[in-house]
């Protein structure tokens, strides 16, 4: 019985997650105590103990319902989860220029959290229909704009990193849903032309590479034309898109650029943590004996930097140790993915992976100064009890699959 | 994965999987750059955030005279910081620090805005205005402790003791010179800085306290520094000078008793006073001494010459002595005077034509003997050694003009240090200034000793010249400085000063000047009075001896007395004598000095035509007797030369070893052409 419980468990997913729960916490009780130091601050590693419970109940109850009703209730919650998006810009509170929260009671919630998930799921079971080909103009349309509602409302808020998952997510599962190639380079162009609309000699050798594909592609002309014209479209459109974007997020990519250009101002938070990291070295300098995360020179150590703290207290073993147990954790919902039979689960498994991994690589990397500060949370690591709540969610759903792994979709 | 072939299925999977292996790699080699390879820098900068070094300053050490006064002591003030952010009630504390400070409140409201953080409103508070604040209770409000310099006595001493700037570092005087045991050491607290600039002490590294500065115990007395600033001040005023100097010392030890320079300052606030008034001229300012230098020609008379100062005489050409020629000049016509009164009238060319006889190399022995030419060593910064030519640098006449006080130059110090020397029998003392140094403790970490130079003339001729100069002030120039019940000993000097346009001596700026000692029979003090360039007045005898002797007064105890400065009688300043010779001191004019041969005198042309090239003046003995043949018996041949040597003899000596005979016989006088034989055995 007990033999048959331990086999049902998917141990080569809980235990990294188990080992990143801890990491989080040992590094959160340490920026915690800085806070504490310096009084009036609330303690950010009790609360977060108590999202950890809560969410771990939430992971162990998602695991048990039968994945039917998780199927089912899909497109409820996409709605619940869309609605509540829809909330936010009526009545969420504001923090940082920007509008993410509602309010209920003494608790906070960031439903874009939650919408990640739902939407994945909303995806998944879209593209897990059997007569549904992502290959098909009609259906990727149709899948798309089911990313499409909920990253306008994000990008409304506005969260871009968040906003960002969606488009991430959304590549991957309809490569996973079975994408071909060819079409997959007409999704990636209009992010290239993006990306080249800044230079119009860039914008126009793009365009021309395209243009060539397209012929060579041996599509219907009216594809042929609509392609280029949407293109075109994107083209033009960024620019204004882009002046239209709130001075901070401007800021933010400008900084990333070259962040020393403003050391005490918007360049200070990669700087510090590049400071924080770059201090603890091979071994690191120690729990709680961090100067950059103790003295709170780090900024936003208990949520967007906490890979900081875990890299100046605990220093390159830790942070490889870190990334080493999502490196695991992604192989094993990959290989996962690739081994069930049932199309929703795989595609929701990889949509779980793609989602972790995006918040992982972007997090780090804007903590090591590579990446924009975009605001993305670590899973299971940083301070947030939405993010936990449906970080473990996800989790708890891997492990109902791989108790179902078996079964036909 | 539920489309597409198995082929196709597992080239997903790997270009996938691949995908994102290729992101966390380069997420891992950007951890590998940061923490591995670019680790040195990144520490280094963290430690210049987090680690902030504080001094806490060491209480300097206070500077006493010689009773226990205090002359320079740390006392506390404070600095007021604010950190507005932490403050409750911003209108009341403007308007609390309103009342107190007396600045007005929308000063102190603008300054708080303008440094949200941590801003300073005021400096250099006294406990009792830091009590106030205190009192008021107001918060965000912090008090810092300092230490700053306070002089009790201002102006005093200011020079000798020096000064701290405002941020305690010595500057000046003994502030500077003993710096070393003044300061202390500062302690050093390790803190560690917190982003919002809060502060933490760092336990790893344990606090060193600081070590407070030693206190130095001065051989000043205040009381007779205030007498000698009181008195200068008034000479000074009363003469329209630019500035004086005064120096008491203890004969005997060579203590230094008071040091005054007028204009002084207060170095409480030295920046309101000009930079020359930092100056301690009385060790900083060599002149040319004029006639009290004549002490040294007195000695070398005295020891060499062995002239009687009552017996032999010497002419005194009416006033007007051509040498070389450049006329000499005393200020006023002397006939024949005997040596004593050459001296205690002050006639150059008396002394001049005594000078005649000496030899350069001995003359200049015994000025550098009393110390001209050299440091006196004395324990305070910026002495100057003055100017003494060697004999390979003189020219025709300098030993004449140096023999009254020309072409050589002297600070009061070393003056005052000669004339101590002669005070005292003839022993050179060195001057000092720190009795000793004493520690937090009260423990004596050093102690300054009495230190004599070197035996300069024997105890005779130190009697011989204290008599003389007791002439000078019962008789002679120096009657100004006389008070009636007290022997003083002293000396006049008027010294023209080189005017550095024309590189001559200027008829119009003098330094007169009065050294003294009281009381002649038993010196106690040695006192030393110069003023630079007096307007009214120019003569020692008229500007520095009356100065003299109301300080004099004063620090025997006697009330000073004003009327006697009134008492320069005016037969003593002579009348313009022809043409372009203005008026003479008791100084020549001398007009191509080693001082001035850089700058040869274009004007001079003329005065030099109407002063035909006489034929140059014989050398004859000038003292009207020669000298007297010692008695050398049983002396060594050696011993017996030295004696000769200040005659102008050239003895015939037989045999070596130590005289046994000798012609003529003692007392027998003795001119160049005489015989003189001495016999010598081997004993």
């Amino acid at each position: 019985m007990v033999n048959r419980w331990i086999r049902s468990i998917d141990w080569l997913i809980l235990l990294p997650v188990l080992g990143l729960l801890a990491i989080g916490c040992v590094a959160l009780y340490s920026s915690s105590h800085s806070f504490q130091s310096m009084g009036h601050q609330p303690n950010y590693f009790s609360a977060q103990l108590l999202w950890v419970a809560l969410g771990l109940v939430g992971m162990t109850i998602l695991s048990l319902v039968p994945p039917r009703w998780i199927q089912s209730l899909s497109p409820h919650l996409y709605v619940l989860s869309v609605l509540l998006l829809g909330a936010v810009l009526v009545i969420g509170s504001t923090g940082m220029g920007a509008t993410r929260w509602l309010k209920i009671g003494p608790l906070r919630l960031q439903p874009s959290e939650l919408a990640k998930l739902a939407t994945l799921l909303a995806l998944a079971r879209y593209l897990s229909r059997p007569r549904v080909d992502v290959n098909r103009p009609r259906d990727f349309l149709l899948a798309s704009s089911l990313l499409l509602l909920p990253f306008l409302l994000v990008v409304r808020q506005p969260d871009l990193g968040t906003a960002l998952v969606f488009a991430a997510m959304a590549l991957p599962v309809y490569y996973w849903s079975g994408l071909k190639s060819g079409n997959l380079f007409l999704i990636l162009f209009p992010g290239l032309v993006m990306l080249a609309s800044f230079n119009f000699y860039a914008f126009l050798v793009v365009m021309a590479a395209l243009f060539i594909y397209l012929l060579a592609s041996r599509r219907s002309m009216a594809l042929i034309s609509f392609n280029f014209l949407l293109n075109v479209f994107i083209g033009l459109l960024t620019p204004v898109l882009w002046n239209h974007l709130k001075p901070y997020q401007q800021q933010r990519i400008r900084i990333f650029l070259r962040p020393e250009m403003d050391p005490l101002g918007a360049g200070y938070q990669i700087i510090q943590s590049k400071v924080a990291i770059g201090s603890g070295g091979l071994w690191g300098k120690g729990f709680m004996q961090g100067s950059q995360t103790q003295l709170r020179f780090l900024p936003e150590q208990h949520t967007d930097f906490i890979f900081a703290v875990i890299g100046e207290e605990f220093g390159f073993i830790g942070a490889v140790l870190t990334l080493l147990l999502f490196a695991l954790l992604l192989l094993r919902i990959t290989q996962f993915a690739s081994q069930c039979r049932n199309p929703f689960f795989s595609l929701v498994s990889i949509g779980i992976g793609t989602i972790f991994t995006f918040h992982v690589l972007v997090n780090i990397g804007m903590t090591l100064g590579f990446l924009p500060v975009t605001g993305l949370p670590l899973p299971f690591i940083s301070y947030g009890g939405s993010a936990m709540l449906t970080n473990l969610a996800m989790i708890g759903l891997l492990l109902n699959f791989y108790r179902h792994r078996f079964e036909a979709g | 994965m539920h489309r597409g072939s198995a082929p196709e299925v597992r080239w997903r999977v790997y270009l996938l999987l691949g995908l994102w292996l290729v992101l966390f790699a380069v997420v891992l080699a950007r951890l590998v750059q940061v923490q591995v390879l670019l680790h040195a820098a990144y520490a280094a900068r963290a430690e210049r955030q987090t680690v902030k070094v504080d001094r806490v300053q060491a209480r300097r050490g206070a500077i006493q005279d010689r009773n226990g006064e205090t002359l320079a002591e740390d006392v506390i003030h404070y600095s007021l910081a604010v950190r507005p952010n932490q403050v409750e009630d911003s209108r009341k504390l403007v308007r609390v620090l309103s009342e107190i400070l007396g600045r007005p409140a929308s000063y102190f409201l603008q300054r708080l805005k303008a440094h949200p953080k941590y801003v300073y409103l005021a400096h250099r508070l006294s406990e009792q205005t830091a009590e106030k604040i205190r009192q008021a209770h107001l918060s965000g409000v912090e008090l810092e402790e300092h230490f700053s310099r306070y002089y009790p006595f201002a102006e005093a001493a200011a020079q000798t003791i020096g000064f701290c700037d405002f941020d305690n570092r010595a500057r000046a005087g003994l502030e500077l010179k003993y710096d070393d045991r003044l300061k202390g050491q500062s302690g050093l607290v390790v803190y560690l800085r917190d982003a919002r600039g809060h502060r933490f002490q760092n336990l790893d590294i344990p606090a060193q306290e600081p070590i407070d500065g030693k206190t130095l115990i001065t051989t000043l007395d205040i009381t007779y520094q205030q007498i000698l600033e009181e008195e200068l001040r008034q000479a000074v005023e009363a003469h329209q000078a630019n500035h004086g100097s005064a120096i008491l010392m203890d004969p005997h030890t060579g203590r230094v008793l008071a040091i005054a320079n007028y204009p002084s300052f207060d170095p409480n606030h030295y920046n309101q006073f000009p930079m020359e008034t930092y100056q301690n001229r009385a060790i900083s300012a060599a002149h040319e001494p004029g006639s009290t230098f004549k002490m040294v020609a007195l000695a070398v008379l005295l020891e060499q010459l062995k002239l009687d100062l009552d017996k032999e005489t010497v002419y005194c050409e009416d006033g007007r002595y051509r040498l070389h020629r450049k006329v000499i000049r005393d200020h006023k016509p002397f006939g024949r005077l005997t040596l004593r009164e050459v001296f205690e009238h002050s006639s150059n060319i008396g002394v001049i034509k005594i000078a005649r006889r000496f030899r350069a190399p001995i003359f200049y022995r015994y000025a550098r003997d009393f110390g001209f030419g050299a440091f006196t060593g004395i324990d305070l910064p910026a002495e100057s050694q003055g100017i003494l030519h060697t004999p390979d640098q003189y020219h025709r006449n300098s030993l004449y003009y140096m023999s009254i006080g020309y072409e050589v130059s002297a600070t009061p110090l070393q003056i005052a240090t000669a004339y101590a020397a002669v005070a005292n029998g003839g022993k050179l003392m060195q001057p000092y200034v720190v009795e000793k140094i004493v520690d937090a403790q009260g423990r004596v970490v050093y102690r300054n000793k009495p230190q004599v130079i070197r035996q300069v003339i024997s105890p005779l001729t130190a009697r011989y010249i204290t008599d003389t100069f007791q002439g000078v002030v019962e008789r002679g120039t120096g009657r100004t400085a006389a008070i009636p019940g007290v022997h003083i000993a002293g000396k006049t000097g008027t010294a023209q000063k080189l005017d550095p346009e024309t590189g001559r001596y200027s008829s119009s700026a003098h330094v007169a000047s009065f050294v003294g000692y009281f009381p002649a029979e038993s010196p106690r003090f040695v006192l030393m009075v110069s003023i630079d360039r007096p307007r009214k007045g120019y003569y020692g005898s008229q500007v520095a001896a009356p100065a003299f002797r109301n300080m004099a007064l004063r620090i025997i105890g006697l009330p000073r007395q004003e009327d006697l400065l009134a008492d320069v009688s005016e037969a003593d300043i002579p009348p313009a004598i022809e043409g372009d010779v203005v008026e003479e001191p008791d100084a020549p004019r001398v007009l191509k000095t080693s001082f001035e041969q850089k700058k040869a005198p274009k004007s001079d042309q003329s005065a030099r035509e109407r002063r035909k090239p006489a034929a140059e003046p014989e050398p004859r003995l000038w003292v009207s007797a020669s000298g007297k043949m010692p008695d050398l018996v049983g002396l060594t041949l050696r011993e017996a030369l030295q004696r000769l040597d200040a005659l102008p003899v050239n003895p015939t000596i037989e045999g070596h070893g130590v005289v046994v005979q000798q012609f003529p016989r003692p007392g027998t006088v003795v001119s160049r052409n005489s015989k003189i034989r001495l016999v010598c055995q081997a004993s």
